[in-house]
């Protein structure tokens, strides 16, 4: 049945509410009944949803192309292929259109996903019905939502109230016009914070802290886009899968509080509690960040990069929107072995042997008592079958005489060529023993899993107060610093001390920091720990 | 997937018979990509310069209606209305095209 002049104008206006997110549930709903008894209303929906697909991609330069030779099959192939891809990866993770049905489309779709490695689409391909059937709906589904929530952003301003101002705080609204009473619906699409901040729920459950100057649409009670500046959210388990867009990517929410905070086209997202899904736009990759986490979604240069968590820079608005205190990792120091293994599951241990040091990457035969090892130990995970690679370092200064800076010593016997001192046996002795040195050294990883808890002995006859232990991020970020690491001062006839560390956050690196004095250092078994 | 299906029951989503026709309407269109890929690059040659780059900033990376409005000086009213005639037009312009190609 052609659509009539009338049916096509209200079908063209509809699909425009529909792009740009602004579509009431009436309008959805004749819209729904269209598309049901007319099939050349669907064909005209698709038609512009195609088009839609199309002119996310189009670049003027595309134009040259106009008249000239046509993309090679091949390459249009490989579009196809990318968009169902894409397809899948949108549905999976943002669409629910089938797979809250009780029907078998759901079966057909599980199939589908189950297949989606191996299928080649487009021609000269048979493809099962049942899968196409699955393979289109699933496509259906990520255009739908593509025009839903990519492409569409609205900017008009409708009669509908998508949140409450709880609290106008010390915000100061762009338009003077905006409510600025606690409790007053905000009738207002685009909430434009010139200043200071403001507290909004959704309806469903979501807490936004807005931090002026910011710029936040709201497209739905479960959607957002930050144009600019910083939101901080708290959602509630009535509000989980609340999705925020930036000019750069997506953010997904599993039941979390986070703060997104937009500059042009980067976005700087830390995780406070629970979980967040992001994927940077134009990118199938998604990024899964847990609590204690920031990442920067970089539109212009296309990369997705860890950054240090920061938690503290948005303790004000966190304390607002949760009514809590900002997540802080802690960082634990434990003198007591069996205390420090009670909290975890699995724990490596690398001996100080010379069957474990021969393993280094610099160390070519197993060292005998007094064996100068050098400043740098790498130890490979092929190499010792551990599940993380490291490295040990002296960090000491140069001795002054000869320029070179003190290296390991396995089983250092320097003072007493009879014997290895109590303490220095099965160990690396950070320089001589004889001379006055700051014997300082570095634990640091170098792959495999991330790690939170790390341990080794300390072999010391001597603690100072000035001494420190450095325990350093993933990022390079100081975590947590801990002052005359050893468990007492005077560690009797065996001057082992244990050093354990748990951290909420991976660490990468320790550093021992001991004062320049006569004190000798060294280093005994290291322990690798997972929870 | 529990919370995309919370996440279902608050949006608004098609029936299942208008699903199971798009899905065989897009079965189609995949059918005709190429053509219909050409036809909208033809039809994008002959929109007027000052729609192409309305085009072009409504749907480049990020965008937004309001952005375009942003950047355009016009009220983001306006550049919906003129977004909903453009996109018409290339409608109306890559049927045309199709039917002309005997897809």
């Amino acid at each position: 049945m052609p659509l009539e002049p009338a049916e096509r104008a209200q079908l063209d206006e509809w699909l425009g509410a529909l792009r740009d997110g602004i579509i009431n549930d009436t309008q959805f709903q004749e819209l729904d009944a269209l598309l049901r008894r007319n099939p050349e209303a669907v064909r005209y929906y698709v038609d512009y949803i195609t088009l839609c697909v199309e002119l996310r991609k189009y670049r003027p330069e595309d134009l040259a192309q106009v008249g000239g030779e046509p993309s090679s099959e091949e390459l249009l192939r490989e579009v196809l292929e990318q968009e169902r891809l894409a397809a899948v990866r949108r549905a999976e993770m943002m669409s629910c259109e089938l797979v809250d049905r009780e029907t078998d489309v759901n079966e057909r779709w599980a199939y589908f996903l189950a297949r989606d490695e191996t299928i080649v689409p487009v021609r000269h391909v048979m493809i099962p019905r049942s899968v196409a059937y699955a393979a289109v709906a699933v496509l259906a589904i990520a255009l739908f939502w593509i025009a839903h929530s990519l492409i569409a952003t609205p900017g008009e301003t409708t009669d509908r109230s998508l949140a409450t101002l709880v609290d106008p705080l010390d915000g100061r609204w762009t338009d003077p016009r905006m409510p600025t009473t606690a409790g007053a619906k905000l009738t207002s699409d685009m909430l434009q914070l010139e200043s200071g901040r403001v507290h909004v729920r959704l309806p469903d459950g979501v807490d936004l802290v807005l931090e002026g100057p910011c710029e936040l649409e709201l497209l739905s009670g479960t959607h957002g886009y930050l144009h600019s500046g910083t939101i901080v959210a708290k959602v509630s388990p009535s509000g989980v899968g609340y999705t925020l867009s930036t000019p750069s990517a997506l953010f997904i929410d599993m039941g979390t509080g986070f703060a997104v905070t937009v500059r042009g086209e980067v976005s700087e997202t830390t995780v406070f509690e629970g979980v967040v899904a992001g994927r940077l736009h134009g990118s199938r990759a998604e990024h899964t960040m847990a609590r204690f986490s920031a990442k920067r979604f970089d539109r212009q240069t296309n990369t997705v990069s860890a950054m240090p968590y920061n938690g503290t820079a948005f303790a004000a608005s966190w304390r607002i929107a949760s009514g809590k205190e900002i997540p802080i990792p802690q960082c634990t120091f434990i003198t007591n072995e069996d205390e420090w293994r009670a909290h975890l599951k699995y724990v490596e241990t690398f001996e100080i042997t010379p069957e474990m040091l021969v393993l280094a990457r610099e160390v070519a035969t197993k060292p005998r008592d007094n064996t100068p090892l050098g400043t740098v130990l790498t130890f490979d995970r092929s190499a010792t079958s551990l599940m993380r690679g490291f490295r040990l370092r002296t960090l000491q200064n140069s001795n002054p005489a000869t320029s070179v800076p003190p290296g390991f010593v396995y089983n250092d016997t320097e003072d007493n060529p009879a014997r290895v001192r109590p303490g220095f046996h099965n160990a690396l002795s950070i320089g001589d023993i004889n001379d006055y040195e700051d014997d300082d050294f570095e634990i640091e990883l170098l792959d495999g899993p991330p790690l939170y808890a790390l341990a080794f002995e300390l072999h010391d006859n001597d603690l100072d107060p000035d001494e420190r232990l450095e325990i350093i991020g993933e990022h390079d970020e100081v975590i947590a610093v801990f002052e005359a690491p050893g468990s007492s001062r005077d560690t009797g006839p065996t001057w082992i001390n244990f050093v354990g560390i748990i951290s909420d956050v991976p660490i990468r690196a320790i550093r021992l920091n001991e004062s320049p004095d006569p004190d000798d250092i060294a280093l005994g078994r290291i322990f690798f720990g997972d929870r | 997937m529990a919370f995309l299906k919370k996440q279902g029951r608050e949006r608004r989503r098609f029936s299942d018979a208008t699903l199971e026709e798009i899905a065989d309407q897009i079965m189609a269109a995949r059918e005709e990509l190429d053509d219909r890929r050409d036809a909208v690059q033809q039809c994008l040659g002959k929109l007027p310069e000052r729609d192409r780059q309305l085009i072009q900033l409504r749907y480049e990376p990020g965008a937004t209606t309001k952005s375009a409005a942003d950047r355009t000086g016009r009220s983001v009213h306006a550049v919906y209305k003129a977004l909903n005639r453009i996109h018409g037009q290339l409608l109306d312009c890559i049927r045309q095209r199709l039917a002309e190609a005997g897809v």
